[in-house]
């Protein structure tokens, strides 16, 4: 892998240099792509992994669990052993529909890379405190949990000593812990939905073990504090969403951590005319991760946010071995469009489209479908795959909560989709 | 009987134990779906330990600070010690991929290593 690169074209440029960007340039180097190059807008690869300093990442890629930057490490020793350039600290303006990048950065100035195809890898963002308008004032001492761990595991920079945290996704949960660690004291998770948002398992070593109280079914309705924060107010909402005045209590806190979601970063894939799926927010795409536009291929955290990384690398992979045979016009993209529809507590389905040229899927038409469900649905479920009145395949799993997606993998039923224009995935409780 | 959620994977498996552990016992293990988890659920009970991650400072390195892990999970009640420990740590770069910062951190055979590779500024 090298540093710099004065070329200015490429058979395949990816945008990021995170999980994704770095197995999509293993996957096109395999596939024979001859010249590849990774831009990323920070001075190191390996994207969000470099600050998740936590272990619990590459139990199914690596069969082991390795911190965050050890889960990079291995990808970025993957990545150094091919031809692969990495153009760093070098930020990405715009792509053209004909694939020119505008970039720039302190050695090129303003630049223009031409590229045979592009794969997308920027990731995701954070939800902020905009994104779900909390009343108050504006003081400081309000951060995203991302940019608190951020500052905290990479600059060394403290946020705060009494800390709030809204929001029971991963990564509120890991900062719960992280803060704890670091000696400040949690006074609350709070989470408006009744069920947390994380996995169980941070629930467990990150909250219970450091006896952090988890407030379910509450949120902050008022951020207190005209220079610092002072405290928030937390009311408690009902099971229409309503806020209950009876449950109104005021914490102080000197930090407001928020975790309320992330949002893949598309705005690249918009000029660059992309169609985007207004549920997953990431462009619509198929089994072969590649978009509704020509010679564009995504993987990762921009398509759908992943609750693994390990899953972000092998559907990357993907995207960039297509890539690679996309531009050795190698890539069967004759087969039959069949697009997937959700029925009944799904809220998002990715890939949204199947490609499936012959029976046998060959290893880039991998047919796995990453399913996100609505709601937690504890007893046995039952997911039937139909298309019109015919059941396809039903397939029973134990349980489906939204924190964990399903992957579903049709290469048993490649033949049985074949001619078909569209298909249903449905849930039902099985009691 | 004791309730335990599995914390090795992401499908947290809820594990139940009955029946003694003193040596020489079998107790009995349910609703783990592989063999680690039965592993966890006792260790969880007799002596819980996790892994500890956190961050050491860095001299005349191109980062400020250095990932770090335990090679081992440590005991679940010394994260405290092993944070005191750490605290006054302050590590020349170079610092390879995996280097051993420490070699018996909170116990003897436990190391504390380096998750990151720091080249020197």
């Amino acid at each position: 892998m090298e540093k710099r690169s004065n070329n200015s074209n490429y058979d395949i440029a990816i945008i990021g240099a995170g999980p994704a960007g770095l197995a999509a340039a293993v996957g096109a180097h395999e596939a024979g792509a001859g010249s590849i190059l990774i831009i990323d807008r920070e001075k190191y690869p390996g994207g969000i992994l470099q600050q998740c300093i936590h272990p619990g990442f590459g139990l199914i890629r690596f069969k082991e669990e390795l911190t965050g930057p050890e889960y990079a490490h291995a990808y970025i020793e993957m990545a150094k052993k091919k031809n692969i350039d990495l153009l760093l600290d070098t930020f990405v303006y715009s792509i053209s529909e004909d694939k020119n990048i505008l970039i720039s950065n302190a050695s090129d100035g303003l630049k223009n890379i031409e590229a045979g195809a592009v794969v997308m890898a920027m990731g995701c963002r954070e939800g902020t405190r905009g994104s779900i308008f909390i009343p108050g004032f504006r003081p400081a001492g309000i951060f995203t949990a991302g940019t608190a761990q951020r500052l905290i595991n990479i600059d060394g920079l403290m946020v705060g000593k009494k800390i709030v945290i809204l929001g029971s996704g991963d990564i509120g949960l890991i900062m719960a812990r992280r803060c704890t660690i670091e000696d400040a004291k949690v006074e609350a998770v709070v989470e408006k939905m009744p069920y947390p948002g994380g996995l169980n398992k941070n629930i467990v070593q990150c909250i219970d073990d450091f006896n952090i109280p988890l407030l379910l079914s509450h949120t902050v309705t008022f951020i207190d504090g005209k220079e610092r924060i002072r405290g928030v107010e937390i009311a408690g909402v009902g099971s229409n969403g309503e806020i209950l005045d009876s449950k109104r209590k005021y914490i102080e806190c000197d930090t407001l951590l928020l975790s309320i979601g992330l949002i893949p970063e598309n705005e690249l894939s918009r000029g660059a005319g992309i169609p985007l799926d207004p549920i997953t927010g990431g462009p619509y795409i198929d089994n072969m991760m590649h978009t509704e536009k020509q010679g564009f291929f995504a993987g990762g955290n921009v398509v759908q946010v992943y609750d693994l990384v390990d899953y972000v690398s092998e559907d990357s992979y993907t995207a960039g071995f297509n890539a690679g045979l996309y531009i050795q016009d190698k890539l069967d993209m004759k087969g039959d469009k069949i697009i997937i529809e959700s029925g009944r507590y799904i809220r998002s389905i990715a890939p949204g489209i199947l490609r499936i040229g012959g029976q046998t899927p060959a290893k880039d038409q991998k047919p796995v479908l990453s399913i996100r469900v609505e709601k937690p649905l504890m007893d046995s479920i039952r997911l039937s795959l139909s298309s019109g009145n015919n059941i396809i395949a039903n397939m029973r799993r134990p349980y489906a909560v939204p924190s964990e997606m399903i992957r579903l993998d049709l290469s048993k039923y490649t033949a049985k989709l074949a001619g078909k224009k569209k298909i249903r995935i449905d849930i039902e409780e099985i009691h | 009987m004791k309730s335990i959620d599995c914390i090795i994977c992401p499908k947290s498996c809820r594990i139940q134990v009955r029946g003694s552990l003193r040596p020489g016992k079998k107790p009995e293990v349910s609703g783990q779906e592989c063999s680690k988890g039965k592993k966890y659920a006792i260790s969880e009970i007799c002596d819980p330990r996790r892994i500890f991650t956190s961050t050491v400072a860095v001299r005349n390195g191109e980062i400020k600070l250095v990932p770090v892990r335990t090679s081992k999970p440590i005991r679940k009640a010394e994260w405290k010690s092993g944070r005191d420990i750490i605290r006054g740590l302050n590590i020349a770069a170079p610092i390879g991929f995996g280097k051993v910062l420490i070699k018996d951190f909170t116990e003897k055979g436990i190391k504390l290593i380096a998750a990151r590779e720091v080249k020197a500024f």
